[in-house]
């Protein structure tokens, strides 16, 4: 005799097998998705980060000791600094471009680099958004939390001590789970002028 | 899934494959994703590829201006290579153009390339100059000194003239002939060297004391020119007040300058004064304050300091003060006041006359050298050790002109040269035609005029004098500082022919 279908509990156990493995695949997929997100988020900061860093540096390294402020050695720092950079010599005297400044726009985490800032002619220009607001393991509370001799210092830190100018950067994202991403990097540039 | 029963039947074909179904879900899932992140990883790589890249071309042109700058300090004209034929660095090359802006400013032109980075940086730099203070008391024409004369040195970074015992290290040269003359009364005391010009001799009358060699020099001196600043010109200025006038700092000009008897004039440094003329009545006085800076004087057509008059300085370093007339004047430099004046004076242009009670400590260069009465002038070693530093090129500019990236391009492939045919940087420099005067190992006493590619810098034990393309070579002086003007080998040389 021909028995036709499954029984009820061949069913069950069929439904339950193929159940388990739905959900498996279901979360292995989700793992290697979120696992990308994370590794891509993590890939792009860590290259804006190295992009803006040198975007700094090579926009800093033409000015001169004497147009560079403000003058904050360790542990000071300042989250802007203003310099004018060398355009050439003329009648044998130096001729210096128009201030120009980069800095940390509180609370928006922008980074912007202007010029003649506050005159008529003023340009601005917004390099990056995702600058954060401290720099990594830094809390505002007077102290030196992340052990680097700075105290307080936002997430874009600027110390000049002569004409060496060390640039500290923070940059973060939020994942979509909510957990904060950050990266930090650190350059020192020597003005050439 | 196949699987039969008892009978050998085939159970439900439609739930065939289904678990393959899955699986191909899944793996194409993971593998788009895996795709999808690796091309993000590629684009990521790449851009951080080509910012390496940037940053070594930027540090490739980089060393090119540094290369350049140490050819520029040893005269070179700053050439290097080219991008027909550039110098070779590690996997880059680089390359350096030079233009002149102004007598004595050059602009360098570095560009470096590897990979796909490509960086112009530019630096702006003015030859050194030979400091005309270490020249000590020197006179383009023929010099007399009266009876009486003391010529002597001192150093001002030891103290006050008066108090040092060591007065040797003197300078007093010319390019004409020079005149001592001296009497039992009055004798005349130079603590160094005469140097007459290249052809000419010092003749001694009476009673007379040279400490050191009277050898005629190599070449004829050349005084260069003084660069008079730009200054917006005020008008005629005559002072008579019994209280001071004060020229403050800055760049101040005046037509004229006229201090009446029993008036004074200050001029405040840092400053940079330009005068028309300058007179000083009988008990007038012009004084020097250096106490915040330096004071640079140019007189462009008459110096009048009468007799009674004083010039002074608030400083006894003489390096503070420099007195300069840049032109020929009508009549003579009149420098007839008293002192005591710390200064540098020069008038390469011009003849000084130079009064009885006229006393100088630091350097008096002139074209020609007058004296009415016995000379006193003493000469600051520390002049001279100044002017060692002088020699050296300064960097006015530097610039970041360029700087990106070609992402796929090799510099080499670019210019159209073979990496294997390229010369080291130390070897690009531009050749130049080399004219040196100079000692070998034994002492002896060369001369060689040709390329300096042919000449062989082995053999060089001590430089007396060298130019390239017809500009002279202001070495620059590690351990010692040189004191007025070359002397002569006293010997003819062996003229040396292409060495390599």
């Amino acid at each position: 005799m021909r028995r036709a279908g499954f029984t009820l509990i061949e069913a069950v156990i069929a439904l339950a097998l193929i159940g388990l493995v739905v959900t498996k695949l279901t979360l292995v997929m989700e793992e290697a998705r979120r696992a990308h997100q994370e590794e891509s988020v993590a890939l792009a900061l860590q290259d804006q980060a190295m992009i803006l860093l040198d975007k700094i540096a090579y926009a800093v390294v033409g000015a001169s000791r004497q147009r560079l402020e403000p003058e904050q050695p360790a542990p000071l720092s300042s989250a802007e600094i203003r310099f004018q950079v060398s355009l050439g010599v003329e009648d044998g005297e130096p001729v210096w471009s128009d201030p120009e400044i980069i800095g940390l726009a509180e609370g928006s985490g922008q980074l912007y680099w202007g010029q003649n800032v506050g005159a008529a002619e003023e340009r601005i220009v917004v390099w990056a958004n995702t600058v954060s607001q401290m720099l990594e393991d830094e809390l505002l509370n007077g102290a030196d939390d992340n052990g680097n001799d700075l105290a307080d210092e936002l997430g874009l830190a600027f110390v000049v001590d002569d004409k060496s100018v060390v640039i500290r950067l923070t940059l973060e994202n939020v994942r979509e789970d909510g957990e904060r991403l950050q990266v930090t990097r650190e350059t020192t540039v020597t003005c050439r002028n | 899934m196949k699987t039969r029963n008892g009978n050998g039947e085939r159970r439900d074909a439609g739930r065939r494959g289904s678990a393959l179904v899955l699986s191909l879900i899944a793996v194409a899932t993971v593998v788009v994703l895996s795709a999808s992140f690796s091309q993000f990883a590629s684009a990521v790589a790449d851009r951080q590829a080509q910012a390496i890249d940037k940053k070594q071309a930027f540090y490739l042109a980089e060393a090119g201006l540094t290369e350049a700058f140490a050819g520029f300090t040893c005269g070179k004209s700053g050439i290097v290579g080219g991008p027909e034929a550039p110098a070779l660095l590690g996997d880059g090359l680089f390359w350096v153009e030079a233009t002149e802006l102004m007598p004595g400013i050059f602009r360098l032109d570095s560009t470096g390339m590897i990979g796909s980075g490509r960086a112009r940086l530019s630096l702006v730099a003015q030859r050194g100059i030979d400091g005309i203070a270490a020249l000590g008391v020197f006179s383009g024409g023929d010099v007399m000194l009266k009876a009486g004369s003391v010529v002597d040195a001192y150093d001002s970074t030891l103290g006050a003239y008066a108090g040092q015992a060591d007065k040797s290290g003197a300078a007093l040269g010319s390019n004409g002939a020079i005149t001592v003359v001296g009497t039992q009364l009055k004798p005349t005391s130079i603590q160094g060297d005469v140097t007459p010009g290249s052809e000419e001799t010092v003749q001694v009358m009476g009673s007379v004391t040279i400490t050191g060699s009277s050898t005629p020099a190599l070449t004829t001196t050349e005084l260069p020119e003084v660069i008079v600043p730009p200054v917006t010109m005020g008008a005629a200025q005559t002072h008579a007040s019994p209280y001071p006038l004060i020229v403050p700092p800055g760049k101040v000009g005046y037509e004229s300058l006229t201090v009446a008897a029993g008036a004074e004039v200050v001029i405040h440094g840092p400053a940079q004064v330009v005068l028309g003329s300058l007179t000083l009545a009988a008990s007038a006085q012009l004084t020097f304050d250096t106490s915040q800076g330096p004071v640079r004087l140019y007189v462009q057509e008459s110096v009048d300091l009468a007799a009674g008059s004083v010039m002074t300085t608030s400083s006894t370093n003489p390096a503070e003060v420099m007195f300069q007339v840049p032109a020929a004047t009508e009549q003579p430099v009149a420098l007839r006041s008293g002192g005591p004046f710390h200064g540098v004076i020069y008038a390469p242009e011009t003849t000084l006359l130079l009064g009885a009670g006229f006393e100088s400590f630091g350097a008096v260069v002139a074209q020609a050298m007058t004296f009415e009465g016995a000379a006193r002038l003493h000469f600051d070693r520390n002049l001279a050790a100044l002017a060692a530093e002088d020699v050296l090129p300064v960097m006015l500019s530097w610039r970041l002109d360029e700087l990106g990236s070609l992402p796929g391009s090799n510099p080499f492939d670019q210019l159209g040269v073979v990496k294997g045919s390229l010369a080291k940087p130390s070897l690009a420099h531009a050749d130049q035609t080399l004219s040196i005067d100079y000692y070998d190992a034994l002492d002896a006493y060369h001369q060689y005029v040709g390329l300096e590619s042919e000449f062989d810098w082995s053999v060089v034990k001590t430089v007396i004098f060298a130019t390239r393309d017809g500009v002279e070579v202001l070495f620059p002086r590690a351990t010692s500082t040189k004191t007025g003007t070359r002397k002569s080998p006293g010997v003819l040389p062996i003229v040396d022919g292409p060495m390599i």
